[in-house]
């Protein structure tokens, strides 16, 4: 059970945001695991594992928020700036408008892509007795807690792996969740997979394009690359970068 | 209080687990249009052991088995730490004389489509459920679960499963017979279909780790081209299977 050996690059990130204070010392006498802890009362930790073969995975955009905040919906146009990250994958601009909403909790970026077969580590911490401004207390904003986190698959037009909407509430100490990240295509640029619009390695071409042109224009599931090797001459891909599903896993463990 | 409501919340919100010992009956079900599986090994086992975990190098048994289809060495590590395991279909037990013989044109295969059932008795601490079983033909595929918490409520579940890719042996997609660990290519083609003279989809194998397996290339070509499998006919979308497991 211990993944943790296998991380190659384990970025620990102290989130130093979060939640506002409960009542007084009372409510938390009762619960031994409130009482050494400096004021911190939940911390989770998210692990996200590269499940590819050859795809690499762009920096993790992470966003703790509430039923109000969606990333994206299947079936639904995708946001210019989750387009910006499916094509590019950057996560800037997601996170810096995700950081705007009263919805949104907290974000986090991933410091390095995450390479197949590798797994980064992440930790959310909750602090019950920060001031802010959140207007609830700590127990009913969890009741309302959402994790949602995506990544590109850098070697494709417009896909990217992850999960959304992920209830962090139900988690109990040293329980953990485990989930497999689908890959959905953004729908917003046509999957060409010519070398001069795949920015990541097998190609090095254009990341982010405005024009959603010749694609669907709504977010779906991914069906998947054809490579050079599959009959497709113009794909600046091979066999090896064909993926299924899924392409990522998300272990959450409230280890706090 | 507010702490106490929340607790209550979760209490009521999350299975619960314990470490008690359980009697299980198991279904599986090859779900795929034409990828056989060797036969099955299941484990119950507690939290310190396990079969396989994507992200991490394959053991040399679980390479054993994913590249050969002999479960034998990776039950027999499971079995030294107390789990307990089930191989079945039996073909690798009756290999190795634990029970009779197979019946002559019985390879212990689940054919795809197929489902076969056991029932698996755990001991105290064997809260955790893996599976394992190579796809065929492949290089070093497997369908895999890995350490599923077995639920206490009693009740019935299913559980969809991924193909896995060993990351122990390049995927050249040459069906050569080669199923000893190590050896290029793969094993044995049940059900027919794949071709001859492929030169080889690739001669390396650049991921190392445990990973969700990227499908095979195969041809149209039977007497040639790149692969030996049939590409109209070898290919899958997960899951690859379901395993439905009552707790009694």
């Amino acid at each position: 059970m211990n993944i943790t050996t296998s991380l190659l690059s384990t970025a620990i990130i102290a989130g130093s945001v979060l939640l506002t204070a409960c009542g007084g010392d009372s409510d938390n006498a009762s619960n031994p695991n409130l009482e050494n802890n400096n004021g911190l009362d939940y911390i989770f930790k998210v692990e996200v594992t590269n499940l590819t073969y050859a795809q690499p995975l762009s920096p993790p955009a992470l966003v703790l928020h509430n039923d109000s905040y969606t990333l994206f919906a299947e079936g639904t146009t995708a946001s210019i700036a989750l387009e910006e990250l499916a094509e590019s994958g950057s996560n800037s601009t997601l996170l810096q408008e995700a950081q705007s909403y009263n919805s949104v909790f907290h974000t986090l970026s991933g410091d390095s892509i995450i390479l197949p077969g590798s797994s980064q580590a992440f930790t959310l911490s909750l602090e019950a007795d920060f001031d802010h401004d959140l207007g609830g207390n700590l127990g009913d904003e969890l009741d309302t807690l959402k994790l949602s986190l995506i990544t590109m698959l850098v070697n494709t037009n417009d896909g990217f792996t992850g999960e959304k909407n992920i209830d962090l509430s139900s988690l109990e100490v040293n329980q953990y969740q485990t989930y497999n990240g689908p890959v959905w295509d953004s729908g917003t640029e046509e999957n060409s997979e010519s070398s001069d619009s795949i920015p990541g390695p097998a190609a090095n071409g254009e990341g982010f394009n405005a024009s959603r042109e010749n694609d669907v224009n709504k977010v779906v599931f991914h069906s998947g690359v054809v490579s050079m090797d599959d009959g497709l001459a113009s794909s600046s891909l091979t066999q090896a970068h064909r993926f299924n599903q899924p392409a990522s896993r998300i272990k959450i463990t409230r280890v706090q | 209080m507010k702490f106490k409501t929340l607790a209550l919340s979760s209490a009521i919100a999350v299975t619960s687990f314990s470490s008690a010992a359980q009697e299980l009956e198991i279904t599986v079900s090859n779900l795929t249009h034409g990828i056989y599986f060797t036969p099955l090994l299941i484990a119950a086992h507690d939290e310190n052991t396990f079969a396989f975990h994507a992200g991490t190098e394959a053991s040399t048994e679980l390479a054993t088995q994913a590249e050969g289809g002999n479960p034998v060495p990776l039950k027999t590590v499971l079995d030294q730490a107390n789990a307990n395991t089930l191989a079945k279909p039996v073909a690798a037990e009756a290999a190795a004389g634990t029970i009779p013989e197979l019946a002559e044109g019985n390879p212990g295969f689940l054919a795809p489509g197929a489902s076969t059932s056991l029932e698996l008795s755990t001991n105290d601490e064997n809260n955790l459920l893996s599976l394992t079983a190579m796809l065929l033909p492949t290089n070093d595929g497997f369908v895999g679960l890995d350490s599923w918490q077995i639920p206490t409520t009693a009740g019935t579940y299913s559980i969809n499963l991924n193909a896995y890719d060993a990351g122990t042996e390049a995927n050249d997609e040459i069906v050569n017979g080669g199923g000893a660990l190590g050896i290029a290519g793969i094993p044995g083609c049940p059900g027919g279909l794949c071709g001859t003279g492929g030169t080889g989809v690739t001669t390396t194998e650049s991921n190392t780790k445990v990973h969700i397996h990227r499908n095979t290339l195969g041809d149209n070509d039977d007497e040639g081209g790149v692969s030996d499998l049939a590409n109209s006919a070898h290919r899958w979308l997960n899951p690859v299977a379901r395993i439905t497991i009552t707790v009694k």
